[in-house]
């Protein structure tokens, strides 16, 4: 019976490309132990490895990788590890992969992954999906569904991977260090990459506008709408909080607004262009809300805001908020936390 | 020495809407602008042109004609040419085949001694297309996510930022660097230089055909995209009354949550 009809409608037969199997992840030892984002990676890949019936390797590079570094990635979840104490060219590293032929190719989003990815990408002329946020397989087409966000995170893109191998950086701390396994075993081969020199990197003191803010667990913040109240409220603020609760961290900090107005240093901005911040609670007085300052505080546990405008975006954003004059509202919020 | 900067046209995130019932972008009354990390890389060559006249800065980007109004505000800033690369390849393409038509553009310019752009781009937040570029131009270095950049002695150095550290790094050009944001405010171009910019300015349109690009030979888009918008925050509570009561409503909330 002639079939060759059933080809015509389901399409040329899908030639199956040889070899691109086993999910990759690439782990960098920068310093005698392993980085936990990329322990992150490879205990994500071990679950995707389980629902795709393949094997997880690791490349384990860095100057401080060695072969008792790559026996713990086989404790977190690595079948084979192999590694090389160094930092490999890019012809080499596309060699390497070329031959070993993932399916699948990981990197953390972090220093080294992040720099690294992309140049490998476009060596394979490939599509690279960054900061993932989520992971999963598509059974159906054996492919990787990837969701990134963006618009920092205000909407998430989902791509489904379709090329050789399916490469993406995965974000740092969304996914849970796996659990050690001291029972699993698995191949450690040292490979031999051609190395390239890599400049002693020192870190450096950070510039005077990086005030780590991320430190405080209670922030108080104030923007533009204390201009006729005065800056000196949002400072008495902190302190009447600080009285309150002394074994916490409290800090000041100012909108872009602020900033602009003078009021505070630029090192106390809360902005995606200053700093970023995770307090406990941010208490926002007197700021509208921008894009950018949704961005910079959106972790925090709790935001209150006081604003005289109800229809102030940063309600929106805000568990708890207060319509009214920050004049009157900031005096009376120290009369109570004093009381 | 040609310094290029690639600028990107992103739609203002200020002004998007997105459609939980549709699960898209609502686009229809957004304003397009500058992508702000570009405009930093913008501002960092446009300082060393300052230092050193010498120096010409070509500003790039590519896309729909109408991408051409960010080329004119950079030519507004001071950029000796504005280079728009535009066709039907290149508004399919994605990032590898963008970077190799980039790429194409920038040795056509010669003597482009620096690439820069911002460290990513607002919308996709991708923040790959200086490495690629780098791979593209014949394995140039790539200074990612730097700050304070100076051009000493044929090299550029800046602040990187790495795993919450900051380092020295330099690299001998030609080199690609990608620019961080910081609290300093980039130029904004004047009023009378905007008009001039489109009175008497020209941009450039280069297409892929022209640059000997044969588009079948770019990598084909590879992922299949859909968009997934989160649900929405839970609206917060609103705490009524007069200023007193409302501080001490407040303070029992804030305290029953254990926040405070």
């Amino acid at each position: 019976m002639d079939l060759s009809f059933l080809e015509q409608l389901l399409g040329a037969p899908v030639e199956e490309e040889e070899g691109y199997r086993n999910i990759w992840v690439v782990a960098i030892a920068w310093e005698p132990h392993l980085r936990a984002c990329d322990l992150q990676v490879v205990g994500k890949a071990r679950n995707l490895a389980d629902s795709l019936g393949a094997y997880v390797n690791v490349l384990l590079i860095g100057d401080n990788a060695d072969e008792d570094l790559a026996r713990e990635l086989i404790v977190y979840g690595a079948d084979a590890a192999y590694w090389g104490a160094g930092y490999p060219t890019g012809h080499s590293l596309l060699d390497f992969f070329s031959q070993h032929k993932p399916e699948i190719l990981l990197f953390a989003d972090a220093a080294g992954g992040r720099k690294m990815a992309p140049r490998l990408a476009q060596r394979l002329k490939c599509a690279l999906v960054t900061h993932a946020v989520d992971l999963s397989i598509n059974a159906e087409e054996r492919s990787l569904v990837v969701a990134t966000p963006i618009y920092h995170g205000a909407a998430y893109r989902v791509v489904e991977c379709r090329t050789n191998p399916q490469m993406a950086t995965v974000q740092q701390g969304v996914f849970p260090v796996p659990d050690r396994d001291d029972w699993r075993s698995g191949d450690v081969e040292m490979v031999e990459l051609e190395w390239k020199p890599q400049p002693p990197l020192t870190p450096v003191e950070p510039p005077e506008y990086y005030i780590p803010l991320e430190k405080a667990d209670i922030i108080i913040a104030g923007g533009r709408g204390l201009r006729g109240a005065g800056w000196q409220l949002v400072e008495d603020l902190a302190a009447a909080v600080a009285r309150r609760l002394p074994h916490k961290a409290i800090a000041v900090a100012g909108s872009r607004g602020a900033v602009d107005e003078g009021w505070i240093g630029a090192e106390h901005m809360v902005d995606l262009t200053g700093r970023t911040v995770a307090p406990a609670l941010y208490v926002a007085c007197g700021i509208r809300g921008t894009f950018q300052h949704f961005g910079a505080t959106e972790k925090a546990r709790c935001i209150v805001a006081i604003n005289h405008n109800p229809d102030a975006p940063i309600f929106k954003h805000a568990d708890y908020g207060i319509v009214g004059e920050v004049e009157e509202i900031i005096p009376a919020l120290i009369e109570v936390l004093d009381s | 020495m040609r310094i290029v900067v690639c600028i990107k046209q992103i739609l203002d995130p200020e002004t998007i809407k997105f459609s939980r019932s549709q699960q898209a972008i609502d686009d229809r009354l957004a304003t397009r602008i500058m992508n702000p990390p570009d405009r930093w890389a913008l501002d960092a060559a446009l300082r060393f042109k300052e230092a050193d006249p010498s120096i010409e800065v070509i500003a790039m980007s590519l896309g729909e004609p109408g991408v051409e109004d960010v080329l004119r505000e950079a030519l507004a800033l001071g950029c000796d040419r504005a280079i728009l690369l535009s066709d039907a390849a290149v508004v399919k393409a994605r990032a590898a085949g963008l970077a190799q038509i980039v790429a194409t553009a920038i040795r056509r310019l010669r003597n482009v001694q620096l690439v820069m752009t911002g460290h990513m781009a607002l919308d996709t937040g991708s923040g790959t297309l200086g490495a690629r570029l780098a791979i593209e131009l014949g394995d140039w270095p790539v200074l990612m996510n730097v700050d304070q950049l100076r051009l000493e002695g044929g090299h550029i150095t800046g602040l990187q930022y790495a795993d919450e550290k900051y380092y020295h790094s330099s690299y001998p050009l030609p080199a690609v660097a990608t620019v961080l944001e910081t609290p300093q405010h980039p130029r904004y171009p004047h009023g009378a230089d905007i008009i001039n910019a489109y009175r008497v300015r020209n941009v450039e349109v280069w297409s892929s055909l022209a640059l000997g690009i044969d588009p079948t030979t770019l990598p084909a888009p590879t992922t299949g995209r859909q968009l997934r918008v989160p649900p929405a925050r839970q609206l917060g509570l609103i705490v009524e009354g007069t200023p007193q009561e409302a501080a001490q409503t407040l303070v029992a909330m804030l305290r029953s949550r254990r926040v405070i």
